[in-house]
């Protein structure tokens, strides 16, 4: 059964982050407008919509066009999908942290000698962003992943960050019970602060993504 | 059908010309050009949005999002003041084009 509501919601999709909803608002207006026509002619709405389509022209093209009068808009989904990676690579970093300290804690409980230690750590870091990356990739080719895509995943990417640096203090809390501070050494406790600079940063970059992103939105005028 | 280039080229001043008689949205005025050119000029539908988009940029029209009869909201375009004074300066060089290329055409040797 055809759904109209939900192939303009995949057309709207179809266009890059280069342009914004409130031209994809009027161009979807343009549409509607365009499907009553050739409704009222007597074709159906999939075929209606067909045709609209065509005559609005190739995505691609539209977007070169509206990329010329809008030339900050490209630059601006550019700087998110930076930011963006700013944010991945922080949780990366968050969730390696976690695997290593679950990795350290598995060395200590089972008695391992250096070489097991780091090769039980190299596993685990290797198995659990591998797993990680799978669930972004999985997640982003979905079509529940198209509309809001970078909204979603920089939210996801917050929550998980925020768990992987909580989870990493807990981690580290067990394993300090079993060895002593001098035994974990001078470099863990350094790490602390390295963690608190990139919970500065993490914020700071989210802040900006989310201001970037209210622009976006369509205005509200009755 | 007329080249491309000419189609580009007059889509600002008609555009305006189209305003000028009163504010009116995307569809509309594509309708209106299809209607005054009789068919003749065909633009891709969607690349009037740009062109709309850049005259708004420039000053020239002022553009608002209103609920339209059929209860959907609409983009309003309306000329303003600096655009009113770009159409008039537009029309006085399209009629100098129009009026050097018709005495062109009517010197032109006839062989009969």
């Amino acid at each position: 059964m055809f759904e109209l509501e939900r192939a303009l919601r995949e057309w709207r999709a179809s266009f890059g982050d280069s342009m914004d909803s409130e031209a994809l608002s009027e161009l979807e207006e343009h549409l509607r407008s365009e499907m009553d026509a050739l409704s009222n002619a007597g074709l159906s709405p999939q075929e209606a919509l067909l045709i609209a389509r065509g005559r609005l022209g190739a995505d691609r093209e539209l977007e070169n066009e509206f990329a010329k009068v809008h030339p900050e808009s490209a630059w601006i989904a550019r700087v998110q999908w930076m930011l963006l990676g700013f944010l991945g690579v922080n949780a990366m970093v968050g969730a390696a942290g976690v695997l290593t300290q679950l990795a350290g804690l598995g060395s200590t409980v089972l008695g391992l000698e250096v070489a097991g230690a780091v090769g039980l750590q190299m596993a685990v870091r290797v198995i659990g962003c591998g797993a990680l990356f799978w669930v972004f990739f999985k997640y982003i080719q979905s079509p529940h992943g198209q509309g809001r895509r970078l909204v979603f995943l920089s939210v996801m990417l917050a929550l998980a960050s925020l768990m992987f640096i909580l989870g990493s203090g807990v981690i580290r809390v067990g394993q300090a019970r079993i060895l002593s501070l001098e035994e974990m050494g001078q470099t863990t406790l350094n790490g602390y602060w390295v963690s608190l600079g990139w919970a500065i940063l993490f914020p700071l970059a989210l802040a900006i993504l989310v201001h970037s992103l209210e622009k976006k939105r369509p205005p509200i005028h009755e | 059908m007329v080249h491309k280039d000419l189609v580009a080229a007059s889509s600002r001043p008609l555009v305006l010309s189209i305003l000028a008689r009163g504010e009116n949205y995307g569809y509309a005025i594509l309708q209106e050009v299809k209607r005054l050119s009789r068919g003749e000029l065909t633009w891709t539908d969607g690349m009037l949005y740009p062109v709309l988009h850049k005259l708004k940029r420039e000053g020239l029209v002022t553009a608002s999002w209103r609920k339209a009869d059929s209860g959907r909201r609409r983009k309003y375009y309306a000329l303003s003041t600096s655009g009113g004074k770009e159409l008039e300066e537009g029309r006085k060089q399209w009629q100098e084009v129009n009026r050097t290329l018709n005495l062109a055409w009517r010197t032109m040797p006839c062989l009969s």
